[in-house]
């Protein structure tokens, strides 16, 4: 079936089976590696994407069901050769490690309230498993981007 | 200019920020299929049929099983002892053991026509845990003093027994690999995840009856490793290879998260037994310590992880008369292996809760017991080694009781039952004993008119590899951190540095690439700017065409070891460590939770004070999880909890504020002063967490993890 | 990648076209509104249908308004929904699933349908043939589990039904409101008691037939109601509870109890109402009142071997956790309630 949606600002139309997953699509007909998958089964949030805004797990989103819906993924974020507020303070902050859940973490993050007290962060985030960091300069991160920390 | 010690950014970081670094997962190659496992459905068995469904289509797929091996191969997997099969060829000694193998260019179809095939077994009687455990893999034992003397100048005798069940390393990316066959059908490249290219190399060649220049290996962006991707990752190789020799095209096997689970290598589940002779004043006289691992089917890397486990088993406290005595045992169950620490952790676990039994018996304080035993510069080991210059086990007690102290709360009314535990740790940096020298690792820097180029086998998992090893090399050549580059690790490209564990990539590899660099400087002569060093450079490339600097690993002069006897200096230095945890029972449901954990740790010299800091944090973390709720559940010798529902690591929401100090006290042949980080970490949090929860309610667990169901055991059995 | 059997599929715009399609094509359908639960079902083929009918484009399954919640609204909508700030047993459960990730896609009638679930049974394919499945089986083509005559059940072998356990953290929750709902079939739409929706049986553990939609939530007046639900779970993100309370009262201005309603959660095929609340009403909530009610709530709570946590832990806290509540219903100051209490209290709306 043929689904027309909004990826990254862009208009594309893709044809995919009916319960094909959003993260296939994205990682297959549509190119983009930048979504990762790590469990498959919504338990990790590697996968995670902005559908009309808010984070979901693509792993678990049918794309048929996003028909007419405005998807973001890693490489939307920022217009080409910028990197977001987000990605910067990861990249400052030592908030990426070995960079596998880090697009979705920045993705979750970039859900969350102005200047969110860590409280907000890490509710925010509980849905992104991370085994490198720790999470603690992923909080650094996410405070220096959304102005909770300079 | 000087950039060690300084945060630059992460030599990859923007890759990974942007989405734009590619896993192995993100790969594809032209005719690329897609390999599958077909696994041992017992535990132990003869295996008396495989048998394909003949109503099936087997149209377009690709099976392999032992016999496609070609000849001049072997049927081995290279680690230590030749007793692991890549295909099982009459017999299964563990619940998924790979049997078959079977590719096909749709997954989808893939995944039907496995459901296909049926294996046929004749089931033997299989061991499944440590405690029935009888066949012994491995031995040793280290010896100090006279064991009996010591004992007879005790005052008091304390026993205990403590147990650490296995560990799932649970890197976000699972195992996964491509093999490419060569054009010529005599060669093959394998891209994959993982931790350590030469391993591989060297796994594929004796599978294949190849030599070095037909085997390429080249490592992809690495989604974490954490040991689980030190030996595996040579298996899953094989495997692929062995399809993608069978079907003439690239084959790519990635292992869902469910397979990742059950069927490859975790933390070795331990049992320690301590006996120990101390004085009324606390003083330890003796120690007699049995550390027994469960290696699962196969050796494996059981015996260096042994090796590992059973020097660190006195933990940093010096007495004048110890036995350690190790051992692997066999359980029909898949391999343990590698994981962050190598058995250290687990030992120093042992040791750790023995030291709080030990003050309790004596009415001694656990921190002043610590004090009174504590390594101090001068002090020999177990193993007959003389510490001195970089001994800091005082200074990191001192300065995380300060640390921790200042930032106490005040107290709360609210029926929690609350607690501090301590520990106090060390770990040795690099291989064991003789390992380094037996390694003989290379690296080298390769001179560009552009950059400084390293050649370095060793792989960036998300540590920091590249950034740190290009600010050793861009201080010691003092030019600009930017003008120093890293070439992917490829076993085409780069010499083997030995593999990516042990703590050993910063001090040890860190220090053969600041000698090349060193010999690089040599050649260029006296340079005072970095636009001299680039106007010497360009000068020096014209007369040559290439440029490389390759040194190989070069002994310190004073370190001696003896494998027969297991004495000497066991590592060229040791990073020290103390760990302080806060806890809160709740009373009610039994619920432990850590809130707190300050981690201080003596690495030598923090090449990159951020990246540092981010491996104590995430090492906390999986000792956390590790203290209190990573449960693998076996059921008939298999994983029963293969899912990431039901083996939990810890979220956001579960992670004590986690508070950090690094200590440098320098290591004179680690580059710039510095030691190990990687693994030191995890060798403390767990003790300390447990320590607490003795502390909050007057129980003694001996077991982690320390699930509500535990406590709640041990408060009931009061 | 995902293996997904051959199914056809529709994605309708009214009520209506809904009832008609599920209406011809019988049990063979399946509907699809966020999917979180049935795709990681559909890849352990645990469920198969034939056909899927997507709720997505039903504009009408998404309103909210006076105590009328649409069921294709998201969970993360409705706990962060300010008109059921009364509501409060709701909104905690609502905000405590999974992970505001899944909360984001998530329906309120996809966790009141929410299959029930067993560690034998919550399985891969292969995991489940290895021993030989079980009494709950997916039936082939077919939406929803059906009895396999030939399997036992392995939590209670012997027993001549499946235990597994009812996981929805709203469905409690709403019982314990009051709340009723709507469902719509061709012949027509009925209202129904939310405890009547539920059967204590785990694999037909719905009692409404499966050519009908539950198309909305209604909740009564909650003015003189103060409810919450307490939550269980070894992590505080991602996992289904492992026991869950929810409570109501209303109460006099002199505190005297005038309506009271518990339920239990994950401990058995369907949330456990539990009748002896009403020996609460005329009395003022004394300790001795709600221990009372604590000890005959745990008898009825027999949970079994069949989720994380052993049981006998859980049956434990059960008391515990029906104590807490009402005691936070009572208005005790929640920082003596315990660390679990505060955990099962906690409420963080990000805004």
């Amino acid at each position: 079936m043929k689904i027309t949606l909004t990826l990254n600002r862009k208009r594309r139309t893709v044809d995919v089976s009916p319960l094909e997953r959003l993260l296939d699509t994205l990682r297959g007909a549509l190119g983009l590696t930048g979504t990762k998958e790590g469990c498959g089964e919504g338990e990790c949030g590697a996968c995670t994407v902005l559908l009309d805004g808010k984070p979901v797990n693509s792993c678990l989103v049918p794309t048929a069901q996003c028909s007419g819906a405005a998807i973001t993924t890693i490489e939307g974020l920022a217009p080409r050769g910028k990197l977001h507020k987000l990605q910067r303070a990861f990249l400052e902050c030592g908030g990426a490690q070995c960079g596998i859940c880090t697009p979705g973490m920045i993705l979750a993050a970039s859900a969350l309230p102005d200047r969110p007290t860590r409280e907000q962060i890490r509710t925010g985030l509980a849905g992104n498993l991370c085994r490198c960091t720790g999470y603690e300069k992923i909080y650094d991160a996410v405070g220096v981007a959304l102005g909770t920390k300079k | 200019m000087k950039c060690v010690g300084k945060n630059v950014l992460r030599a990859e970081g923007e890759d990974k920020v942007t989405g734009r670094a590619k896993y192995i997962d993100d790969l594809s190659f032209p005719g690329m299929i897609y390999g599958h496992t077909v696994r041992s459905s017992v535990a132990r068995g003869r295996i008396l049929s495989v048998a394909r469904d003949p109503a099936f289509d087997w149209g377009g797929f690709t099976l392999v099983d032992h016999r496609a091996i070609p000849p001049g191969g072997r049927n081995i997997v290279a680690m230590i002892v030749e007793d692991q099969p890549f295909l099982a060829v009459d017999e299964v000694r563990h619940r998924e053991e790979p049997i078959l193998l079977i590719a096909h260019a749709d997954p989808e179809r893939l995944a039907e026509a496995v459901a296909h095939i049926e294996v046929h077994y004749a089931p033997e009687p299989a061991v499944l845990d440590l405690e029935h455990a009888t066949t012994v893999l491995k031995e040793l034992t280290i010896s100090k003093g006279d064991l009996e003397q010591g004992f007879a100048q005790a005052d008091r005798v304390v026993e205990g027994s403590y147990f650490t069940g296995a560990q799932e390393q649970l890197y976000i990316e699972p195992n996964g690999v491509i093999a490419v066959p060569g054009v010529d059908g005599k060669s093959i490249t394998v891209y994959g995840s993982m931790q350590c290219p030469y391993y591989v190399q060297r796994a594929l060649r004796l599978l294949l009856g190849l030599d070095e220049t037909q085997v390429r290996v080249v490592q992809t962006t690495t989604g974490g490793g954490f040991g689980g991707k030190e030996e595996y990752p040579s298996i899953l190789a094989g495997h692929a290879a062995l399809l993608a020799c069978a079907a003439g095209r690239p084959v790519k096997m990635v292992y869902d998260r469910l397979e990742d689970l059950v069927a490859t290598t975790k933390r070795h589940p331990a049992r320690i037994r301590h006996r120990t002779g101390v004085q009324r004043d606390g003083t330890l006289v003796a120690m007699e310590i049995e550390v027994d691992l469960d290696g699962g089917a196969y050796v494996t890397l059981s015996p260096v992880v042994l090796s590992r486990a059973s020097i660190h088993a006195t933990g940093p406290y010096r007495a004048p008369h110890v036995r350690v005595r190790g051992r692997v045992l066999q359980t029909n169950t898949p391999p343990t292996g590698a994981f962050r620490g190598f058995g250290a952790p687990q030992s120093q676990f042992g040791i750790e809760l023995h030291m709080d039994r030990i003050a309790e018996e004596l009415g001694i304080d656990p921190v002043a017991l610590r004090q009174k035993n504590l390594y101090a510069s001068g002090d020999v080991t177990a193993t007959g080694q003389r510490l001195d210059g970089s001994v800091s086990a005082h200074e990191v007690l001192e300065r995380a009781l300060q640390r921790h102290v200042k930032k106490k709360r005040p107290k709360k009314k609210d029926g929690l039952l609350r607690g501090t535990g301590v520990a106090t740790f060390f770990h040795g940096s690099g291989f064991t004993g003789g390992g380094e020298v037996k390694l003989a690792s290379r690296a080298g820097i390769e001179l560009t008119p552009r950059n400084v180029r390293l050649l370095v086998g060793s792989t960036e998992i998300g540590q920091g590899t590249r950034t740190m090893h290009a600010q050793i090399v861009a201080d010691t050549l003092a030019i600009p951190y930017e003008w120093v580059e890293t070439a992917d690790p490829d076993t085409a490209r780069v010499p083997d540095s030995g593999p990516t564990v042990a703590s050993r990539t910063c001090m040890v590899v860190g220090r053969i690439l600041q000698r090349a660099a060193l010999d690089l400087q040599q050649a260029l002569g006296p340079y005072r700017t970095p636009d001299e060093f680039r106007r010497r450079s360009r000068k020096l490339l014209a007369k040559r065409p290439a440029l490389q600097f390759i040194a190989q690993y070069d002994r310190p002069g004073d370190i001696r070891w003896d494998d027969a006897t297991y004495q000497g200096d066991a590592y060229g230095a040791y990073a020290w460590g103390c760990n302080i945890a806060d806890v809160e029972v709740d009373p009610i449901t039994y619920q432990a939770r850590c809130t707190r954990l300050t981690a201080v740790i003596d690495i030598g010299k923090a090449i990159h004070p951020l990246l540092a800091c981010g491996q104590i944090e995430g090492g906390s973390l999986q000792a956390v999880g590790w203290a209190l709720y990573e449960e693998v559940v076996m059921r008939d010798g298999r994983m029963a909890n293969g899912q990431l529902t039901n083996y939990i690591i810890p979220t956001t929401l579960d992670t004590p504020e986690i508070l950090v100090e690094l200590v440098e006290n320098p290591y004179p042949h680690g580059p710039f002063g510095a030691k190990g980080v990687g693994e030191c970490p995890v060798d403390g949090p767990a003790a300390a967490i447990l320590n607490a929860i003795r502390q909050a309610t007057g129980v003694r667990l001996n077991a982690i993890p320390a699930t509500p169901e535990k406590i709640m055991q041990a408060m009931d059995a009061r | 990648m995902m293996r997904a059997s051959p199914f056809s599929y529709f994605a309708p715009i009214t009520i209506g076209e809904v009832a008609k399609i599920l209406a011809g094509e019988g049990p063979r359908a399946l509907l699809l509104a966020g999917g979180t639960d049935l795709i990681p079902n559909m890849k352990r083929r645990t469920q198969t249908p034939a056909v899927l009918v997507s709720l997505r484009r039903v504009a009408e399954l998404r309103g909210l308004a006076n105590g009328r919640i649409g069921s294709a609204m998201t969970l993360s909508s409705i706990a962060e929904s300010p008109h059921l700030s009364p509501h409060r047993a709701l909104i905690r459960a609502a905000a405590q699933v999974a992970t505001p990730h899944i909360r984001n896609a998530a329906t309120l009638g996809g966790n009141l349908c929410l299959d029930t679930r067993c560690n034998y049974y919550n399985q891969n394919y292969e995991w489940r043939q290895a021993i030989d499945f079980c009494m709950k089986r997916a039936s082939d083509g077919g939406g929803h589990p059906v009895r396999n005559e030939d399997g036992v059940c392995w939590v209670a072998p012997g027993s001549p039904r499946c235990w597994a356990v009812s996981s929805s953290d709203t469905a409690p929750a709403l019982i314990a409101l009051g709340a009723t709902v709507t469902l719509v079939s061709i012949a027509g739409r009925r209202e129904l008691p939310l405890n009547d929706l539920y059967c204590d049986d785990g694999i037909a553990y719905l009692t409404k037939p499966s050519d009908e939609l539950l198309t909305e939530v209604v909740l009564p007046d909650a003015t003189g109601w103060r409810s919450t639900y307490w939550k269980l779970r070894r992590r505080e993100a991602f996992d289904f509870p492992v026991l869950s309370v929810a409570a109501a009262v209303k109460l006099a201005s002199d505190g005297t109890v005038l309506d009271a309603r518990l339920v239990l959660g994950a401990v058995a095929s369907h949330p456990l109402l539990i009748a002896e609340a009403q020996e609460l009403v005329g009395m003022p909530l004394s300790d001795d009142a709600i221990e009372r009610l604590a000890a005959a709530a745990a008898r009825f709570a027999k949970p079994l071997d069949n989720t994380d946590f052993a049981l006998g832990w859980r049956k434990r806290v059960a008391r515990a956790y029906v104590t807490g509540a009402l005691r936070e219903l009572r208005g005790d100051d929640p920082a003596t309630l315990g660390l679990l209490a505060r955990r099962a209290t906690a409420l963080r709306p990000l805004s």
